[in-house]
């Protein structure tokens, strides 16, 4: 690829976006997938020898057969001056790109593109249409990845808008010539992608792998601007994961239409994703100090953050001395609010970048091993999920100096054992002096098969905590996430928690799972600093993770006499004194999503043993 | 004004080029989920088929499971109904529901003041849930209590009242009110039936619905009568750290935020909790619901015109709106029990069921959502501007609300509302969904 593609290559990148939903999983998601993709790729075939068809007017049935008359028209007819807009913004070919695809999407729905108005009917629509004062604002609403997805099949007009001024431009740097063939595979990836954002929130795992190599099995993590944190919450509280019921048979031509809406409004929630979890202070704040408070590891520095999101990182790494700062944002519009937020401190030394990771190479020259400090913000909920750890790997292996500083360098699992009061089941038992406990009941074996995201207190814990995994950031291969962990949990020797009774074990309801990371003085040797997801530490808006057994485990102190011989092992007159887990952590077949599996076995202080059967959690 | 308000319900006027679309949108957008809380909590009841009209409780078989035909003219149950009966499935919306004390103590309290209605009775409870005010009933001395509830919520409320030995006495119908068939009438109608801003996502139309059906002329009904309001607030500390947040992050200036920042927080309609200081003016009642003779066409769409004066001089953020329920008796129920035969197969005529309202307003109990009442889980329903206005005391705000049932999916809702103030006018459009 010549080095002019660079820019559009770039601008088509990824799209990474926080999604918000309301907490449903569409089971057909998959389907839909390969539907749209195979779609969009016969288009893009079809689209090379077809340049001499009609052009279809934006607002009516008219057909043209060249570019100029139609937009002609559409100026005169329609009030729509597509090539001054184009002057009056300074659009590039995707800004343009957008416009189009944003103006059919409004039509096909009759609302106005520049008011928003919606009209009754196409016939009142046109005759709505008028001129656009304040073409800056309406900027707003077009500008969006999403609107690169061509809206209308075989639309020609997104082939030629462009090619008259091609050659007058061509000293532009700006504007990139581009190759047709790359730029309908970009399009039809991103159709893909349109419809996992529909359906939850996505990553761009997908979409880069299949773009890469045709193959969806490896689900390597890669550059997404940011995870999709919060859409995991409302899909567990709501508790109908996976159990969606296929209701519809989905149509994908009115599919499209709904895509563009719902992506648009996703967009804007993503921002507000961003918003809370620069709000997360214990977050923010402990990347600050080991930005801000480590003047000999950042001053003069040459630094990276991938997936800047607002970009606030960066900032704190360009306000605490560093020469150059690279900001990487898959996601176009976080991309564009980092490049907004860049202020005077930091002008001449931040550049946002909005690419994958991945892809980095074809937007922005960067020396091999040239990084001082690799800065990221790659933690999902129950550490892995969703993360963008495998990204920042690749970026320290490629970038990355001997020796350079990667923030944080260690990550580190851990477990715990929680009791009945993190459950549902003591609310349920006395409903204003009812017994309602079977639905308590039913909210448990629901927890057994999806992991909770939900705040535990230190004094639900009924065992120590262990830990369960330890990441060095340094040296970790990708593959190091997929990891099968024993270990053992001890109750916790204070007999409160155990309960008033001395003699009554304590039961343990499940295992509660949470992770800190590290800047270590290995790094930060001025000032190190720990962000902790801990249940003994103020809540982040990762909470932590629950992993609920389908019947408790009664659990006691070695000191205590052994339990009823009679009795089954981890019941209450037979409690075990060692708790032992196999737990096993993989990520999912599906991209994002992860594989828990959890086996438990005991040994009771007659030293009788007992393993249950293994539980399977699925966090997608 | 972005277009992005008129936006939101992007695929409104789509459904006549794309007939397929409804089916669409109900997978793409389910009703986000009732009154939900978005942290904390649970996973959920395993979904079900939706029940159709089936019968849960054991014992009773008799009745035939629900006729299609005599149903015709009755509103068909569309996807839509059946996403948002889905989402009632999760139990965690219950237990924030019942653990809202204010709401449950209060329908617990009417419950027992109109035990003489109740006694020797039979109650229907629209929209069940977990079946706690159909315990409430038979606690009261319900002679039987029929609890519907077409989400498969009901499977459990069957479980409760099993476990609670009141089988004998609640039979739990798992369908829509619509839908099941129950062979005598009842006395009495009791549910919990408001949403936020009083009507979205409400089950008043099922209340209905279930008052046409079954219930005796001169029966009552709980609650009787509802009220939503709304009033212009002043909310600077809920603007200020929704935007000028931005100002100083961490001591970055990241301004170049704000109007994106404004777009975010201020396009929806937002569900919270403000106190009387926010409050501007006296409210003005936009609806006023009698139970005993609201028709369900009067809910498709409801137009007010307002005037406030402000009372001090303050940044003018928006509007916010709350509601009120009363627990009335019926009133002139011993004239229209004369007047019209028991066992009418009619539903009371309108003027028969006629009423004043607060007949004895010291006696009459009332639910309140407002912001100088203590919190309930149902808070206040706000509607901020992008900008705030400055208005001086006395300045007249004055405009109009129309509130209306969005035509793909009934229980979203669309607000407009105009406003003017100090020479200046306003548009907002508003989709609650």
């Amino acid at each position: 690829m010549a080095d002019t593609e660079s820019q559009s290559a770039e601008e088509i990148k990824l799209i990474q976006k926080r999604v918000i939903i309301d907490g449903e999983y569409e089971g057909e998601e998959e389907e839909l997938e390969e539907d749209e993709e195979e779609d969009w790729n016969d288009w893009g075939e079809d689209g090379d020898e077809e340049l001499d068809s009609n052009f279809v007017c934006l607002f009516c049935d008219s057909n043209y057969t060249s570019c100029n008359e139609l937009f002609e028209h559409c100026r005169l007819a329609h009030k729509f001056d597509f090539q001054g807009i184009r002057k009056r913004l300074g659009l590039d070919f995707y800004g343009s790109f957008k416009l189009i695809n944003y103006v059919r999407s409004q039509v096909a729905q009759n609302g106005c593109w520049s008011c928003g108005v919606t009209c009754q009917s196409k016939e009142d629509l046109q005759n709505h249409l008028h001129e656009t004062a304040n073409l800056e604002n309406v900027r707003l609403l077009w500008d969006d990845d999403n609107y690169l997805k061509p809206f209308m099949q075989d639309d020609m007009l997104l082939h030629s808008f462009s090619e008259e001024e091609e050659e007058e431009d061509a000293e532009d740097d700006y504007k990139a010539s581009f190759d047709k063939d790359e730029l309908m595979r970009h399009l039809g990836d991103i159709g893909v992608l349109n419809i996992n954002e529909v359906n939850g929130g996505s990553t761009s795992e997908h979409h880069y792998e299949s773009f890469k190599q045709n193959e969806t099995k490896e689900p390597a993590s890669s550059s997404n601007g940011q995870v999709v944190y919060k859409s995991l919450q409302p899909l567990i509280t709501n508790g109908v994961l996976g159990d969606a019921e296929p209701t519809n048979i989905v149509n994908l031509s009115a599919n499209k239409i709904k895509t563009v809406n719902d992506n648009y409004f996703g967009s804007y929630s993503s921002f507000g994703i961003h918003r809370e979890m620069i709000s997360d202070k214990v977050r923010t704040d402990s990347y600050r100090q080991a930005l801000m408070k480590n003047p000999s590891l950042l001053t003069g520095a040459v630094v990276m953050d991938v997936g800047c999101g607002t970009g606030i990182l960066s900032l704190f790494a360009a306000q605490a001395g560093a020469t150059r700062v690279i900001a990487v944002e898959a996601s176009e519009k976080m991309a564009a609010v980092a490049t907004q937020g860049n202020n005077s401190k930091s002008t001449g030394v931040m550049e946002v970048v909005k690419s994958m990771v991945e892809e980095l190479d074809k937007s922005i020259k960067i020396e091999p091993h040239s990084l001082d400090v690799l800065v990221s913000e790659w933690m999902g909920y129950c550490l892995l999920y969703e993360s963008m750890l495998g990204s920042v790997l690749f970026a320290r292996d490629k970038w990355l100096k001997p020796g350079g500083a990667i923030l944080p360098d260690t990550a580190i699992m851990y477990a715990a054992g929680f009791g009945r009061s993190c459950t549902s089941l003591p609310f349920w038992e006395d409903v204003y002096g009812f017994n309602m406990s079977c639905v308590g009941n039913e909210l448990v074996q629901d927890a057994a098969r999806i992991p909770i995201v939900d705040v535990v207190q230190d004094s639900d814990l009924v065992t120590h905590a262990s830990v369960l995994q330890k990441f060095d950031l340094a040296t970790m291969s990708p593959d190091d996430v997929d990891f099968t962990a024993t270990i053992e949990l001890e109750p916790k020797s204070d007999n409160a928690v155990a309960n008033l009774t001395e003699s009554k074990a304590a039961l343990c309801y499940g295992i509660v799972v949470w992770f800190d990371t590290g800047f270590t003085s290995r790094f930060c040797k001025e000032m190190p600093a720990l962000l902790s997801t801990s249940p003994y530490t103020p809540k982040t808006h990762w909470c932590q993770t629950l992993l609920t057994l389908r019947d408790p485990i009664a659990i006691a102190s070695m000191g205590q006499q052994p339990g009823d011989n009679s009795a089954v092992v981890g019941s209450e007159k037979c409690p075990v004194t060692r708790l032992s887990l196999r737990i096993s952590i993989a990520r999912g077949v599906e991209h994002r999503s992860i594989d828990i599996s959890m086996e438990a076995s005991g040994v009771d202080a007659g030293g009788r043993k007992r393993a249950w059967p293994a539980q399977i959690f699925h966090l997608s | 004004m972005y277009p992005s308000s008129g936006h939101t319900n992007g695929y409104h006027d789509q459904q006549q080029q794309q007939p397929e679309q409804q089916r669409f949108v109900t997978t793409a957008q389910r009703p986000r989920v009732r009154r939900g809380p978005r942290g904390g909590g649970g996973g959920g009841v395993r979904s079900r088929d939706y029940g159709d009209g089936f019968r849960v409780s054991g014992e009773d078989n008799s009745q035939p499971p629900s006729q299609q035909a005599e149903q015709q003219n009755l509103a068909p149950c569309t996807d839509f109904d059946k996403a948002y009966f889905h989402s009632y499935a999760h139990v965690g919306i219950h237990e924030e529901m019942i653990k809202d004390r204010v709401r449950t103590d209060t329908y617990r309290s009417a419950i027992l003041q109109h035990q003489r209605h109740i006694e020797g009775k039979v109650v229907m409870d629209v929209g069940c849930g977990t079946g706690i005010l159909a315990i409430f009933c038979a606690q009261a001395g319900a002679k039987r209590v029929y609890a519907v509830d077409a989400s498969d919520i009901a499977v459990q409320a069957n479980e409760v009242v099993r476990a609670n030995n009141l089988s004998d006495r609640i039979i739990v119908l798992h369908g829509r009110v619509e839908d099941v068939e129950i062979d005598e009438e009842v006395d009495v109608i009791v549910s919990e039936w408001m949403g936020y801003m009083l009507l979205y996502e409400s089950m008043l139309g099922s209340v209905i619905t279930a008052r046409d059906r079954w219930l005796k002329p001169g029966g009552l009904i709980l609650p009787s009568h509802a009220t939503l309001y709304m009033a212009p607030i002043t909310h600077p500390d809920r603007y200020t750290e929704s935007i000028d947040f931005w100002r100083n992050v961490y001591g970055i200036d990241m301004s170049a935020m704000l109007p994106l920042a404004k777009q975010c927080a201020f396009e929806e309609p937002s569900v919270e909790t403000i106190n009387g200081e926010n409050v501007l003016t006296w409210p003005h009642v936009v609806k006023y619901v009698d139970c005993y003779t609201l028709q369900i066409y009067e809910l498709e769409s409801v137009t007010t015109r307002f005037q406030f004066k402000s009372m001090m001089r303050a940044p003018f953020h928006g509007f916010a709106f709350w509601f009120d329920v009363e627990f009335n008796g019926p009133a002139n129920v011993n004239a229209n029990a004369q007047i019209l035969l028991p066992g009418s197969p009619n539903p009371p005529s309108l003027d028969g069921v006629v009423k004043k309202k607060r007949t004895n307003p010291s006696d009459t109990l009332i639910l309140s959502t407002a912001p100088e009442d203590p919190p309930t889980h149902w808070q206040q329903t706000l509607i901020y501007f992008y900008e705030p206005m400055e208005v001086e005391q006395d300045q007249v705000i004055e405009g109009s609300l129309t509130l209306s049932q969005s035509k793909e999916n009934r229980r979203f809702m669309n607000i407009h509302l105009e406003y003017s103030s100090g020479g200046r006018s306003f548009v907002k459009e508003s989709v609650m969904r």
